[in-house]
């Protein structure tokens, strides 16, 4: 997220990660990794629920997929420290317009699955994100 | 395993309140409510 926060932002959208756990483990993870973007936590996941994600069973979180994504992360420098919240929760992903509206949903199928972000970017700019981030 | 109802575009998001890093509550709507955002569930910290 971070590698791709000045395409994301030049497109018009705020980064804001919803993680789970306590303010200082927000803290924790947004000064190391996400200096520049908005983490929120709840202790428990009722907004993760609210927004339909799931928990996923081992061989989801466990996937050849999942593997190879952390494997990603590692290699640019992201380590996996001790997990806070509920580590089978599955990832999402989502646009909100102004007025609240979903204009765009991914769930991830396995830990790590995160849409392509500068795809994400793209498929904002071509859909008229940007006249909705300036009015 | 309980399924959870997935959103689709066109779907209102749900609101709710959370903290930030400070510990202050806030909610989600108020970050949208300022401009598109893009928001992203974490499965962790750590």
């Amino acid at each position: 997220m971070e590698l791709h926060r000045e395409e994301i932002e030049a497109a018009g959208l705020r980064i804001v990660a919803l993680g789970l756990g306590e303010p200082k483990h927000a803290r924790q993870f947004g000064d190391k990794l996400a200096p520049n973007v908005d983490c929120l936590t709840n202790e428990e996941p009722t907004l993760h629920a609210a927004f339909g994600i799931e928990r996923g069973n081992i061989l989801r979180l466990m996937a050849p997929d999942a593997i190879r994504a952390g494997a990603r992360a590692a290699s640019r420098g992201h380590s996996q420290g001790q997990a806070t919240g509920d580590a089978q929760r599955l990832p999402g992903t989502f646009i909100i317009d102004r007025g609240g509206v979903v204009r765009y949903a991914y769930y991830g199928k396995f830990a790590g699955d995160q849409p392509e972000l500068a795809e994400l970017v793209a498929w904002w700019r071509e859909n008229g994100g940007e006249r909705e981030s300036a009015k | 395993m309980a399924k959870e109802k997935k959103l689709a575009p066109g779907d209102r998001a749900p609101d709710g309140h959370c903290l930030d890093k400070s510990g202050q509550e806030t909610s989600l709507s108020g970050f949208w409510q300022e401009g598109p955002v893009l928001l992203t569930f974490l499965r962790h910290f750590g």
